[in-house]
């Protein structure tokens, strides 16, 4: 196996002390730090995702995993800035109004920054005026929502209107939680949905290259 | 199906045992009510689970020649209801998010405690007993569990994730639905508020949704009725759920 695929396995089954150990070793062997995140992170993720999309675990095990993925991002965070890698593109993140979960938020943010986003977090419980007031201010080309209650979806509708009725028709909107689907994002008109942190990270990249936005919106 | 003057047909209630208590008050005696099968709390954290053992009461249920209806006591549960389906008598389910609406009394009064204090963690008998709840039984039954299931390690860290959650909390809500014991629990809930340094708020229980629910008197306004044909889908606005015909393809909302 070669250093990535044991970070990506330590991480995959939440063993932190490894993936720091495999993080360092990856570092020491030259491997750029980008380089690093995206073989071996972000496919951890998307495994951890995949399996409990599968029931073969639980809540427990993926936030196992997502400490043992942020122990390596805590190493390789600062060599990214080091690298000069300047993130090309900005995201603005939040749950949204009436919702107060954040585990699952913070996770795509961290996965986003690994994945050299710029990521503004307007943090939980965020009304659809103020993600209006950041895309305005911030002009991201990506806008991530979360939500992890049914009762809370209808705050997503809203979000997404008034992001939309802004007149920031450019913006990438992505949405996530546990209770939402990709037939949802259908319906209320998000441009993708990631049914886990890893995949947040293709959807994210994805988005903004369909987009083909070099400069933001 | 709604309720005729003979009374109401005759019923298979499908429960989560987090209504164990509060439902006892309404069933007891009550000869419409043929079978009920009752389900471990929590389910909802694991939604396709919660759905696929659903569906199996469903069909047991129907198996069962002396019922006509069958009650589903839940909420929408993390959408776990989605895509169930009768295939002989007509299911009914709650227009509820969750349990709470039904001790509440109604999604609307949910929605206005919701809109007053997002910060709210709710309590109530059941998820008091079940240990579910934010408190010190909850945090030692867990560090066990994890412990042995984690490691030591791993489990600190699990509990640390949890906390960080409540972190967000402020106010615990406990629901008084004047059960008997009803003071243990409510003294039980504030214990825990103070504990984690919330506001404690004292919200009296209203049954009519629930005791409606299990007696047969189904308005279309708080109860969706899902016939044969049918299966249940989740309708993100304030009526929660609609019946669609099986093989219906999504319905959009309009942007």
């Amino acid at each position: 196996m070669t250093t990535l695929e044991q970070l990506s396995e330590a991480i995959s089954l939440g063993k932190n002390k490894d993936a720091r150990l495999f993080a360092q070793r990856a570092i020491d062997e030259n491997i750029p730090p980008a380089q690093i995140v995206d073989h071996a992170l972000v496919p951890a993720m998307a495994l951890v995702g995949e399996r409990f999309k599968r029931n073969e675990i639980f809540v427990p095990e993926m936030l196992i995993a997502a400490r043992a993925m942020k122990e390596a991002m805590t190493l390789l965070e600062p060599r990214l800035i080091a690298a000069g890698v300047t993130p090309k593109f900005t995201a603005i993140i939040g749950t949204v109004q009436g919702d107060l979960h954040d585990i699952g938020k913070n996770l795509v943010a961290t996965m986003w920054k690994g994945a050299n986003f710029r990521v503004v977090d307007l943090g939980a419980n965020v009304s659809p005026a103020k993600f209006v007031a950041a895309v305005q201010e911030h002009r991201p080309h990506l806008v991530g929502l979360s939500a992890l209650l049914t009762t809370t979806m209808p705050a997503m509708i809203d979000t997404v209107r008034a992001i939309r009725a802004s007149g920031a028709s450019a913006v990438k909107i992505v949405i996530g939680g546990a209770p939402i689907t990709q037939q949802f994002c259908e319906e209320i008109g998000a441009d993708g949905y990631a049914p886990d942190a890893g995949s947040a990270v293709d959807k994210a990249s994805e988005l903004v290259a369909a987009g083909a936005i070099d400069s933001p919106p | 199906m709604p309720l005729t003057s003979a009374g109401p047909p005759a019923l298979a209630l499908i429960a989560c045992r987090v209504l164990d208590l509060e439902l006892a008050g309404f069933t007891r005696g009550a000869a419409h009510i043929v079978r009920c099968e009752t389900f471990e709390m929590g389910l909802h954290d694991r939604p396709s689970e919660l759905r696929s053992t659903l569906a199996g009461a469903i069909t047991r249920a129907e198996a069962d020649p002396a019922v006509e209806c069958v009650v589903l006591v839940y909420g929408l549960c993390g959408l776990a209801l989605v895509d169930l389906a009768p295939r002989r008598c007509p299911i009914v389910v709650p227009r509820a998010h969750d349990c709470i609406t039904l001790l509440l009394g109604s999604k609307e009064r949910y929605a206005a405690c919701m809109r007053e204090e997002p910060g709210t963690y709710w309590y109530s008998p059941g998820w008091n007993h079940g240990q579910r709840v934010p408190g010190p039984e909850r945090e030692a039954t867990w560090r066990r569990e994890y412990t042995e299931k984690y490691g030591a390690d791993d489990a600190e860290a699990l509990l640390e994730v949890e906390r960080e959650t409540f972190a967000q909390h402020s106010c615990a809500g406990y629901v008084d639905l004047g059960l008997a014991g009803n003071a243990a629990d409510r003294d039980y809930a504030e214990r825990c508020a103070r504990l984690l340094g919330w506001r404690f708020q004292l919200h009296a229980g209203d049954p009519a949704l629930l005791r409606d629910l299990v007696e047969g008197r189904w308005d279309e306004a708080r109860f969706l009725i899902v016939k044969p044909g049918e299966r249940i889908a989740h309708s993100p606005d304030e009526t929660i759920v609609r019946a669609v015909p099986v093989a219906a393809p999504p319905v959009l909302v309009a942007r």
